[in-house]
């Protein structure tokens, strides 16, 4: 491998991924932290610390002149962004370039293409992948009503440069149309710079399905199959698995098919996510956006799949072709991902910071945890509330669900709230278990999670 | 069967609750100071000052406390983590100004972002729902009224400060 010493712009458990997986390949790695994060896990495992900014995350984090020059001033070859913060920024990758740094990611160009949720729609259709019936750039709230009168109520109101759900409104009568309009033209404005909307048909029985996509720069892209990332709160994903519950095989093929298909019409290079709403009541899907990155979600793929992604990513970044060809991609068992967050579920999943005085994890075979968190560790009011990714693996969904009710039941988290009871709570809903998944399901969990606690 | 606990001497009932939060309230909306009410269960202190007292049972005077803290934002109180997600700052007098306390620990931020103009400046009327900063906590963002009505008389921490709970973002003169 031409990398050999790597530079690691991110924090909290995926830097400590990246770290695992540098080791395992023989890579130094030098970590860029806050002044909060010095003493973090990460830092203590990386090769060597810089300390780039203050705790704010604009300060430091996000500051890509600061993790470049760090990256020159250490003699790294390349730079991993991990998830958030600029792992999805042009800017990072291009500012690598200019200083002969390997971006570990895919290329400026691709970043910035999908970037654009206008331009990926478009591309989509062009390569025939399914979207939503929808418009292009919407001018005004008459535009929009026009539009919502050919494809029906209710619809999706979006922004053209969004993400994580801000400028997202989803509009039922004809009346909220002017005032949706200029609030998500507002807050598209404020979060990214940018007031272009657009609109979407709105699916109310929908599931989240996702497609892992590895290319490199030779042209091969390969996937590795789907998640299902139905249970989201407030857009936050939640539980994701892998198979995705009660997907017609043949359709699943498709869907999959497509994400390849859309990653190679780009020449995509890198890991990266094609992200599907499924109609579960029409069974069918349609594209949503792609992630240039690597996601919180990835080891439910690595566990069925027994593929290391982050390790594939600096393989392909350093210039190899791919190892794997789509006809050796194989698919074992089912496997299921939740995510403790610092958040305390009985208190509307405020945030919950400040130290861990007891940090007890699941240690059984068919789990994985990937964390920084360990006893005495002082979670930070500056950054995401993510602490923990619970991993369990089983031949089945069904062995994949006792496994996950056990590995909750063994993880035990004092001094801080977790959303640990919440997520045991959901493994034990019936419409879960069942496999009876969507985007509305969490919703529900939580008022009869409260309702129940009431009485 | 009735449970042994509620006969407890010295536990309070819910309607003794209501009651001092009711009393509380009358208070509040009064222009004295303090009151003083005892009966043969309980003997009660209220005071807008910087102490509330109920005596003389341990448990009577944290119910109190907590029910004080619910029932009026403006009452001096340590169980303000309570109201979030939408936290109302707390007030407590000194003179004729009163101190605008950060009811959570995160970091705070005079203005809704970089780009605009800040929430409040010296001189800025406020009344009870105004919203003086916001307080940022593991990326969610919480709005900080100011809880009385008056005039911000003194800036006390900056943007993009690390606060602590119960640290004074802002003085209002109350008038």
């Amino acid at each position: 491998m031409n990398i050999k010493r790597v530079l690691i712009a991110n924090r909290g458990e995926i830097a400590v991924r990246v770290i695992k997986a540098c080791r395992a390949l023989g890579l130094e790695t030098v970590l860029a932290t806050s002044e909060t994060d010095r003493q973090s896990l990460p830092a203590q495992m990386a090769d060597r610390v810089v300390c780039i900014g203050p705790a704010s995350a604009s300060k430091s984090y996000l500051n890509a002149n600061a993790i470049v020059a760090t990256a020159v001033g250490t003699g790294a070859d390349a730079v991993h962004p991990g998830y958030g913060f600029l792992s999805e920024s042009s800017h990072l990758a291009t500012l690598c370039d200019q200083h002969d740094i390997t971006f570990v990611g895919p290329r400026a160009d691709q970043i910035h293409k999908m970037g654009n949720k206008l331009e990926a729609r478009a591309l989509a259709r062009q390569f025939g992948v399914p979207v939503l019936p929808g418009s292009e750039k919407v001018e005004s709230a008459e535009d929009a009503l026009k539009i919502a009168n050919k494809i029906g109520l209710p619809i999706m109101m979006k922004a053209a440069a969004g993400g994580g759900g801000r400028g997202m409104k989803i509009v039922t009568e004809h009346s909220q149309m002017a005032e949706m309009f200029t609030a998500a033209a507002a807050e598209s404005l404020s979060a990214f710079g940018d007031n272009t909307l657009y609109l979407e048909r709105y699916i109310s029985n929908a599931r989240h399905i996702e497609v892992q996509v590895l290319g490199d720069r030779f042209g091969n892209v390969i996937h590795l199959g789907e998640r299902d990332c139905s249970l989201q709160r407030r857009h936050q994903k939640i539980v994701e698995e892998s198979p995705a519950p009660g997907v017609p095989p043949a359709l699943r093929d498709e869907i999959c098919e497509s994400a390849a298909r859309l990653a190679r019409s780009i020449g995509y290079e890198s890991a990266g996510t094609v992200e599907f709403i499924y109609d579960e009541d029409e069974k069918r899907y349609y594209f949503l956006e792609m992630n240039t990155r690597i996601q919180v979600e990835h080891p439910v793929t690595e566990a069925v799949t027994g593929i290391d992604l982050v390790q594939e990513q600096f393989r392909i970044a350093s210039g190899e072709p791919l190892r794997i060809k789509q006809k050796d991609v194989t698919f074992s068992g089912h496997a299921i991902e939740c995510r403790v967050n610092a958040e305390l579920p009985f208190e509307g999943f405020r945030p919950s910071p400040g130290p861990i005085a007891r940090w007890q994890i699941p240690t059984d075979s068919h789990v994985r945890v990937d964390t920084h968190c360990y006893e005495g560790y002082v979670v930070p009011i500056n950054y995401d509330s993510l602490l923990a990714k619970l991993i369990v693996h089983g031949k089945d969904r069904q062995e994949a669900l006792l496994r996950m009710r056990a590995a909750l039941t063994d993880f035990v988290v004092n001094g801080i709230g977790t959303t640990i009871p919440f997520l045991a709570y959901a493994m034990d809903n019936p419409a879960f278990s069942a496999g009876r998944v969507n985007t509305a399901l969490v919703g529900q969990l939580i008022e009869t999670m409260d309702k129940s606690l009431a009485s | 069967m009735e449970n042994p606990l509620s006969e407890k001497p010295g536990a309070m009932h819910d309607a003794d609750i209501r009651q001092i939060s009711d009393l509380v309230q009358a208070l509040e909306r009064s222009g004295f100071d303090s009151l003083q009410i005892e009966t043969a269960e309980i003997k009660l202190v209220l005071s807008k000052g910087v102490t509330n007292t109920v005596a003389p049972h341990a448990p009577a005077k944290a119910a109190a406390r907590d029910n004080a803290a619910k029932s009026i934002p403006t009452a001096p109180s340590n169980t303000i983590a309570e109201k979030l997600p939408s936290p109302a700052a707390t007030i407590t007098a000194a003179a004729e100004l009163s101190a605008v306390k950060s009811p959570i620990m995160g970091q705070f931020y005079r203005a809704p972002d970089p780009s605009s103009p800040a929430f409040v400046e010296i001189g800025t009327q406020v009344d009870e729902t105004t919203t003086v900063g916001l307080i940022e906590v593991m990326k969610v963002f919480n709005a900080v009224a100011a809880g009385t009505k008056g005039t911000i008389a003194e800036i006390c921490v900056e943007d993009g400060q690390t606060i602590d709970i119960g640290q004074v973002l802002f003085r209002v003169r109350t008038n």
